[in-house]
């Protein structure tokens, strides 16, 4: 396809942004049914931002599933950053239009007739499925990666003069080897983000790490826990895992390599999120500036960063012990100024208006209680504050979190006295259901006790 | 302060095994509740960490180990006002608490919504008796069938009806309105055999007998140790639908000889109370753990599996002395163990603390509960 034909994809992809939900999913799946062609993938590019909203579902076809036990590593090229061994997601088409080139035709169209007959939401079928491809598929990418080192005129036409290329083709190569072990393994331990592990959690991945090489040779693992680490809350749990397996003979020196490595990769990507998560996204190349841009509601908004803030903090926290393995003051430091970075965050986008937000929700609509859904926004809100407090502690922004809630304790004292003391509040149903609703915010805010507290007070008062 | 009790000691009643209480703090969900000798409510609590064990607690027990949320603080207020506990005097004690908004919006909507469908119910059980007790009489209920009726007409009609049916019996007007008020009341929580609209245990009954089917299939095909679990619930499940299957049958018999209205009516009384009372007491404590089971049904493996730990550690076995088996048919060790080891730790078991999140999750499943 030539290159007008192909801006001329991304350019229908994103006119389709402007259009409704229900017809930009009409779209999105008549483009899925086109398969791979050339342009096809720029057009996802554009429609991406607003396909991770609305999140159809994905049929699954022979190259999303040669690349499936990798998709943790995955970055937006915007994003992307070196020598983390991650894989930009600009580097995928080429990637398999070589791989699939080395591939046998009858074992690709095997794969293809397995996926139209497996149920796709089985991933244990898929992986069956998937087996023979990610074997061929790892041989292909060595032999690319291969040729690509040998030969420069391939080199240049497919992937520019960019050593880093070959680095991502290696990392995509020894996931794929492993690729029916990573995906049992998933499927054997909760969803991504994982948090808590339960003791048969533990065994599954001991059990791989036995299966792999051991302790004899620690290293053979490496790229499961490299997804492993990946698809963590604390990745630190599996550095940690590392650091305590036992080691015969050798491999002493290869297990401190290998937790060296893993931790500065570790670190290194909690720290380029944590540099990226202010940051608006970038603009897709070409884009033209009337482009409807995703609205996110900003209550839920306020949740994920929340979220966000959370999960970088607790992966921070869960690697101190490596870090300090490491021994590297540069890395310490970042962590620290990470930390700060993380506070700041914290403190302008999830604290920065959070009290005009809530009294917008609760207390501007016209009846004396907040309507349902309104209601749920608020506790979505608090929530969110919540959740920052926890996090206080770390950030060392605890006087300003504190005096956050303290400031909207207040309103809602205020807001719940003004309503008791209007004429007829004693028998108004309505009175007595905003008082739960404000008792909800107040659990959520400062505990159980102290709701009680305040509703054994609010309540004699209206009975 | 707190004792625990082994797996192994197993209620030998209903009454001993406790009723289960919808409570929304994570490590209180689904305790089971007992009056003590004294009177005083105590709570069994499955252990903590999912091992073997059961701990029995007051509740003023209850602060030193976790935070009990604002919602279950309230509840155990309306608990201790209760002057009998039974299954049905807790669900509405229950539905009065949540309704108020205290376990959030959803949950309140839907506590209302339970209380005016049981209120219609209870309602639709008096009328359908009203009219088959005419059929029985040879009397035409066409006038009462009419549509287009006020509240308080149709009431005058029903009243009409009854007197004429009392009249046959030699019973006055007012013995026989309050026979068949008493009779609706006791009988509304199942439904009439003859009603088509099922009432809210029958439902439970076919919903259970869904679920377990269920449960078995996937047990059938999860090929790791935990399809045991899934093995033990279904049973569970199965030993609780076979004797209500046997109770419907029998209390749907007494339904369709509704003569013994007109005469030994306290016999009749008491063996639709017992017939009744026995059907809430083999489905407590399954409709949450059914929603929970569904509240999984498109997650992944593993949320299943997870989910299936916490069946495990909630299924109501059905006491030895009302007809399940001894607690040593099973190997509740072994199955124990299999559930420690699937089990997640959350923060709130190793802090006490309170996870709102978590929370919530249980207040969304109460807002599916009816």
């Amino acid at each position: 396809m030539t290159d007008p034909a192909i801006a001329q994809w991304q350019t229908l992809a994103r006119d389709a942004t402007r259009l409704s939900d229900a017809k930009f999913l009409q779209i999105y799946a008549l483009l899925e049914q086109l398969g791979e062609k050339p342009g096809i993938a720029g057009a996802f590019d554009a429609m991406r931002p607003r396909l991770t909203q609305l999140r159809p579902p994905r049929r699954p076809t022979v190259s999303r599933l040669f690349f499936r036990p990798a998709e943790d590593l995955f970055d937006d090229p915007g994003v992307y950053t070196r020598r983390l061994q991650r894989v930009s997601r600009g580097t995928l088409p080429t990637a398999w239009k070589l791989v699939r080139a080395r591939l046998d035709g009858g074992m690709v169209d095997g794969v293809a007739q397995g996926i139209l007959k497996a149920d796709p939401r089985d991933p244990r079928v898929m992986a069956r499925v998937a087996a023979p491809l990610w074997e061929a598929g790892a041989q292909a990418l060595a032999a690319i990666a291969d040729e690509a080192e040998n030969n420069l005129r391939f080199m240049v036409d497919n992937f520019g003069r960019d050593d880093d290329v070959l680095r991502q083709i290696q990392t995509l190569r020894d996931v794929l080897l492993l690729g029916g072990v990573i995906e049992d393994l998933k499927q054997r331990l909760p969803e991504r983000p994982i948090g808590d592990l339960a003791e048969s959690h533990v065994e599954a991945i001991k059990g791989v790490m036995a299966q792999l090489g051991g302790a004899e040779s620690p290293q053979a693992a490496a790229p499961v826990l490299l997804v492993l680490t990946a698809r963590m809350l604390r990745p630190g749990v599996i550095l940690k895992m590392l650091t305590d397996m036992r080691v015969t003979g050798n491999s002493q020196a290869q297990r401190d390599a290998l937790t060296r490595d893993l931790s500065g990769v570790v670190v290194g990507n909690l720290l380029r999120q944590t540099g990226t998560m202010a940051k608006p996204p970038e603009p897709t190349p070409g884009a033209t500036s009337g482009a409807a841009p995703a609205v996110k509601d900003p209550v839920q908004q306020l949740g994920s960063l929340a979220a966000v803030a959370e999960r970088l903090t607790d992966g921070l926290t869960s690697v101190n012990d490596s870090v300090a393995i490491l021994r590297d003051k540069k890395i310490v430091d970042r962590v620290a100024a990470a930390r700060s970075e993380i506070g700041e965050f914290v403190l302008t986008t999830v604290l920065g208006d959070v009290e005009k937000t809530l009294a917008a929700l609760m207390y501007s609509a016209g009846g004396v209680s907040t309507p349902p859904d309104e209601m749920k926004k608020a506790e979505a809100t608090v929530l969110a504050l919540k959740r920052s407090s926890k996090l206080a502690g770390h950030l060392g922004i605890q006087r300003e979190v504190t005096a956050k809630i303290t400031e909207i304790r207040r309103e809602i004292d205020r807001q719940t006295e003004r309503m008791m003391a209007a004429p007829g509040a004693r028998g108004d149903p309505e009175v007595r259901r905003q008082m739960f609703n404000n008792l909800r915010l107040v659990e959520i805010l400062a505990g159980s006790d102290e709701a009680e507290r305040m509703y054994r007070e609010w309540n004699r008062r209206l009975t | 302060m707190s004792q625990a009790k082994s797996l192994d000691i197993s209620p030998g009643t209903f009454g001993e095994r406790g009723i289960s209480i919808p409570f929304t703090t994570p490590m209180l969900s689904q305790a089971r509740m007992r009056p003590t000798r004294q009177g005083e409510p105590e709570f069994l609590l499955p252990s903590f960490n999912g091992g073997k064990g059961m701990y029995i607690m007051p509740w003023r027990s209850l602060p030193a180990v976790m935070t009990v949320t604002l919602h279950d603080r309230l509840l155990y207020d309306a608990l201790l006002e209760l002057k009998q506990y039974s299954p049905d005097t807790v669900r509405q004690a229950v539905l009065a608490v949540q309704a108020t908004g205290v376990a959030g919006g959803d949950a309140s909507l839907a506590a209302e919504k339970t209380l005016a469908l049981d209120a219609g119910y209870q309602a639709l059980t008096q009328f359908t008796l009203v009219i088959e007790l005419l059929k029985l009489a040879r009397m035409d209920p066409a006038e009462l069938l009419a549509t287009g009726m006020t509240g308080s007409e149709s009431q005058r009609l029903v009243r009409a009806a009854l007197g004429q049916l009392g009249q046959r019996a030699n019973l006055p007007v007012e013995e026989m309105v309050s026979r068949v008020e008493t009779l609706a009341t006791l009988i509304a929580p199942v439904g009439l055999p003859q009603c088509q609209q099922l009432g809210r245990l029958r439902m439970a009954v076919g919903e259970l007998e869904r679920t377990r089917a269920s449960l078995q299939r996937w047990g059938a095909t999860d090929f790791s140790e935990v399809s045991q679990l899934a093995d033990f619930v279904a049973e569970t499940a199965k030993a609780a639908l076979d004797i209500s299957r046997d109770r419907l049958a029998r209390l749907d018999n007494r339904c369709r000889d509704l003569g013994a209205i007109a005469g030994d009516f306290r016999a009749l009384r008491t063996a639709v109370a017992e017939d009744v009372t026995r059907l809430g007491w083999l489905m407590d404590g399954w409709p949450f753990l059914i929603r929970l089971w569904d509240s999984v049904s498109d997650s992944p493996l593993e949320a299943q599996q997870s989910t299936m730990g916490e069946l495990f550690r909630l299924a109501p076995l059905i006491p030895v002395g009302e007809g399940g088996k001894e607690p040593s048919a099973y190997d509740l060790e072994v199955l124990g163990k299999i559930q420690t080891r699937w089990l997640r730790m959350g923060e709130d078991w190793r802090t006490g603390a309170l996870d709102m999140a978590a929370v919530m999750r249980i207040e969304a499943l109460k807002a599916t509960l009816s």
